[in-house]
């Protein structure tokens, strides 16, 4: 997995173009037949995506149970609105994503002591525990097996007046402006000496420690980043829904993700984003030819082995590397 | 407390874990052995079922249906083995679970594809129809039949695996393939035959689950993460620990069904945590197995 | 007072003992040799020195403190560093990105988030990995990706590694290892210009190297120490002849 995301564009470029993108996506959607709720389903997917891309694409750990920090993020959140505890929309979800922060760090000081495969199946264990948690003795809360229908549609309260989200087009833009600031977050964090660690410690844990890093430390706190980004998908996810499905708790979420990562390419933090859209939008356009209607997770589910197998670095790192190859050509 | 309830349950969870424990002992065997997880695994499983329920509907005979989930799930295993797993054996173990978790979207969505969503039935077989009583306790004859059939099968591996000649070459494959294949014979080859094998075996439980779950293409999840806790609660890598896991496994299911229901599953995934925690290895596992 | 004082190091792995009872007494500022037939207890010895593996029985003492159980990271931050004989690098970064990484545990401590951090806000990081570059000859080759440099390179990358946590105390296990005669020459001229910023302990099996770098000579055999001395004492020692020339090596 390559990332250089500190090199390949100048910040301010890269900035200016995902702004200019997030703006024009609605409009991009249309023209390819879907529509600006669509658009909002892949900035939701790959909001939940920068944060799997920080601990896998840039830590290398795999894990195979972020639903639970997803799901705990957007029950808290939606049931908060939803009881009018906390109307105010923005609140709700920083509480959201705050408990799910908070569960990232017990989940990760129980599980980061093991690497490899043991690590995979702890998280695995532990996202299968919150959903089973989730779908019986805590049903009051969560729903259980029906959910949680009637969360609120965003609003924003400015004192002197309310910012209306409730549109499709409005509810886009509250979750472009969030999946914005995230990203910019997060290439900071990455650009910055901890992601730089965090670097190391995916190309070799055991240099990394003796250098005289405290790696289970930085892993412990990408892992919580990652489980906080996670949670505020989650409530992106029942804002824009009006409703908090108890499968977003559910082990298919937590293999979702880490597919559409790996599609887009792992350790470019776009390629979450781009993974996102080839998913939903593969499934959206599929659907509509009767013929194969059925089999769109079985054509992606295809592409995802022979990314695996043959070429790792998913559709974005397959791209950065024929550009630099035409660059090296040229120059 | 209710005995009759308690001790039906028990037995439930023995035939819970039966299923569990063969599921786990293809599990095991690979990862094991071959120090390769296999997140397909449940995929083969359900490949198995689907295998046995189109034949078995065909034929009206259950033990030809078990003969076709072996063979479905043998060759899968052999075909997988040979295009994909192959070339995984020297990669990280992050890009060995990817491969076979795509995969298994892959089998699964094939199934989907094939066979449309829908619940299949399948009928008991007519000489499992019935209840038998024992001890007291009227129990469903299937069930015990299964457990009869599983420990004859496991047995059978074991005789397999340690006392015949394959197995021993098997085995030191394993240990010292370097050895083995100066010795002429072909590493290669035991490792497909090993992948295979525990393919097979999660095609038998698959098929001999399929009368007690419902036949559907998404079958074969839950049974993986629950394998998973098996092999974690057993240790991987042993034999005996894939037993004693499934059966713990089962009885945590089954008890905890009849008296804590809310918390059943839950408990379930628990255990493997704990277990992972306090001692990674298991209950029979080695440690430092690479 | 003594940099690094380890005082009868025993280790057991189950019944096999590999290190056997092994004391060492190192001055500040000289290169210190371990040498032995294969099998003599030399890489367990430092590994434990390094923090990798504890001991069984025995303590480590560096600066007059006691740093016997400490981790492969605390005594890194300790003022210990190690280069490892096969070379363990950060094979996807270029050669600065790898020199950055200890010298950010040299400049930050074992853990910081400071993700709101730039890189160039880190005081004098890049000064360090400019010099960490320039005293093993790689500033030229900065921007090549690790794993396109050639084994030489690999090797003086991997002492780089260790010198970026500005230690007192480098331990260099086999640096020259598999090294042609001009590659090794470099190798030793490179240990040379660091003797007076560092004390050296290394590991090596090429006698050459040894002889014409060590101040003191210890030498191991199944585990126990079978002679110390000046290079001149070890060429004499009768029992050090007969454990190289006596059909064991």
């Amino acid at each position: 997995m390559i990332a250089r995301p500190w090199r390949l564009t100048h910040p301010r470029t890269a900035l200016a173009v995902m702004a200019v993108f997030l703006a024009a996506f609605p409009t991009l959607m249309s023209l390819l037949g879907g529509d600006v709720t669509l658009a909002s389903r892949v900035l939701i997917l790959a909001t939940f995506g920068l944060g799997v891309d920080l601990i896998f694409g840039f830590t290398g750990l795999l894990s195979f149970g972020q639903a639970a920090f997803y799901g705990t993020g957007g029950f808290v959140a939606g049931y908060l609105m939803l009881q009018h505890i906390v109307p105010n929309t923005l609140l709700a979800l920083a509480i959201g994503t705050v408990a799910a922060a908070l569960c990232g760090v017990v989940i990760g000081a129980l599980s980061l002591r093991q690497v490899g495969v043991y690590f995979a199946m702890l998280t695995l264990a532990f996202g299968e525990l919150f959903f089973f948690l989730e779908n019986s003795p805590l049903r009051a809360f969560t729903g259980g097996e029906s959910g949680l229908p009637g969360v609120p549609r965003a609003t924003i309260p400015l004192g002197f007046t309310t910012i209306d989200c409730t549109s499709a087009i409005g509810t886009y833009a509250f979750i472009a402006v969030i999946y914005f600031l995230g990203y910019l977050l997060m290439r900071r964090i990455i650009a910055s000496p901890f992601g730089r660690v965090l670097r190391a410690i995916l190309e070799n844990p055991e240099r990394a420690a003796a250098s005289g890093h405290d790696t289970l430390r930085y892993k412990l706190v990408a892992f919580t980043i990652a489980a906080a980004y996670a949670g505020m998908a989650g409530g992106l996810l029942g804002v824009f829904q009006g409703y908090m499905p108890p499968d977003a708790f559910g082990i298919d979420t937590s293999g979702e993700i880490i597919v559409v990562t790996v599609i887009g390419g792992a350790g470019t933090l776009i390629g979450p984003l781009v993974g996102a859209f080839v998913w939903i939008y593969l499934q959206h356009a599929l659907q509509n030819v009767s013929a194969i209607a059925g089999i769109w997770k079985l054509i992606l589910g295809l592409i995802f082995v022979g990314l695996i197998t043959g070429f790792r670095r998913g559709i974005v790192g397959g791209v950065t590397a024929l550009l630099r190859a035409r660059r090296k050509r040229t120059a | 407390m209710d005995l009759h309830l308690i001790a039906a349950q028990l037995l439930n969870g023995v035939a819970l874990g039966a299923i569990l424990a063969l599921v786990a002992l293809g599990l095991t065997i690979v990862f094991g052995l071959l120090g390769f997880v296999n997140f397909a695994h449940g995929a083969i499983f359900t490949a198995g079922a689907y295998g046995g329920w189109v034949i078995y509907t065909k034929t009206g005979s259950f033990v030809i249906g078990i003969v076709a989930a072996l063979a479905t799930a043998f060759v899968l295993g052999i075909v997988i083995e040979r295009l994909l797993i192959r070339s995984y054996y020297n990669r990280p173990p992050e890009d060995q679970i990817l491969v076979t978790f795509g995969l298994a979207i892959v089998i699964v969505e094939a199934i989907r594809g094939i066979f449309t969503g829908q619940t299949q039935t399948f009928e008991t077989p007519s000489w499992g129809n019935g209840v038998l009583n024992v001890a007291g306790i009227f129990y469903p004859q299937y069930r015990l039949e299964v457990i009869a059939v599983v420990a004859v099968t496991l047995l059978a591996i074991y005789l397999l695996i340690y006392k015949t000649k394959i197995g021993l070459i098997v085995r030191a494959g394993i240990d010292d393939p370097l050895v083995v294949s100066l010795l002429g014979i072909n590493v290669k080859r035991t490792f497909m035959f090993v992948f295979a094998m525990g393919a097979a075996l999660a095609g038998l439980a698959g098929v001999f689950d399929s009368p007690l779950l419902a036949v559907n293409p998404d079958m074969g999840t839950d049974v993986l993460v629950q394998s998973f806790v098996v092999i974690v609660i057993g240790g991987v890598g042993s034999f005996g620990g894939a037993i004693v896991g499934g059966l713990i496994a089962g009885e945590i299911i089954s008890l905890a069904t009849a008296f804590i229901p809310d918390y059943s599953q839950a408990l379930l995934y628990v255990a493997m945590a704990f277990v992972l925690i306090v001692r990674p290895q298991g209950l029979f596992g080695v440690v430092g197995r690479s | 007072m003594a940099i690094l004082e380890a005082r009868t190091i025993t280790k057991r792995y189950g019944g096999l003992v590999a290190v056997d009872g092994v004391s060492l007494t190192v001055e500040p500022n000289t290169i210190t040799a371990l040498i032995g037939p294969n099998g003599a207890g030399k890489t367990t010895f430092f590994r434990m020195l390094a923090g990798e593996i504890p001991p069984t029985s025995g303590t480590i003492a560096f600066k007059g403190h006691d740093i016997t159980a400490l981790s492969v990271t605390r005594t890194a931050q300790l003022g210990i560093a190690k280069s490892y004989q096969i070379s363990q690098f950060f094979p996807k970064l270029t050669v600065r990105e790898n020199v950055t990484i200890p010298a950010l545990a040299a400049r930050r401590g074992t853990f910081r988030i400071d993700i709101f951090r730039r890189i160039d806000g880190v005081d004098g990081l890049e000064a360090l990995v400019d010099r960490t570059l320039a005293q093993v000859g790689l500033a030229a080759r900065a921007d090549e990706r690790a794993d396109d440099l050639s084994y030489g390179e690999k090797r003086r990358l991997e002492i780089g590694l260790a010198l970026a946590t500005e230690p007192e105390l480098l331990l260099l296990d086999e640096p020259a290892a598999g090294m042609s005669a001009n590659e090794t020459a470099d190798t030793v001229a490179l240990i040379k210009s660091l003797r007076d910023h560092v004390t050296i302990v290394i590991v090596e099996h090429d006698m050459d190297v040894i002889f014409g770098l060590a101040d003191r000579i210890l030498v191991l055999q199944d585990g126990k120490m079978i002679a110390e001395g000046t290079p001149a004492e070890i060429r004499a020692d009768q029992r050090v002849q007969d454990a190289y020339l006596g059909g064991i090596e």
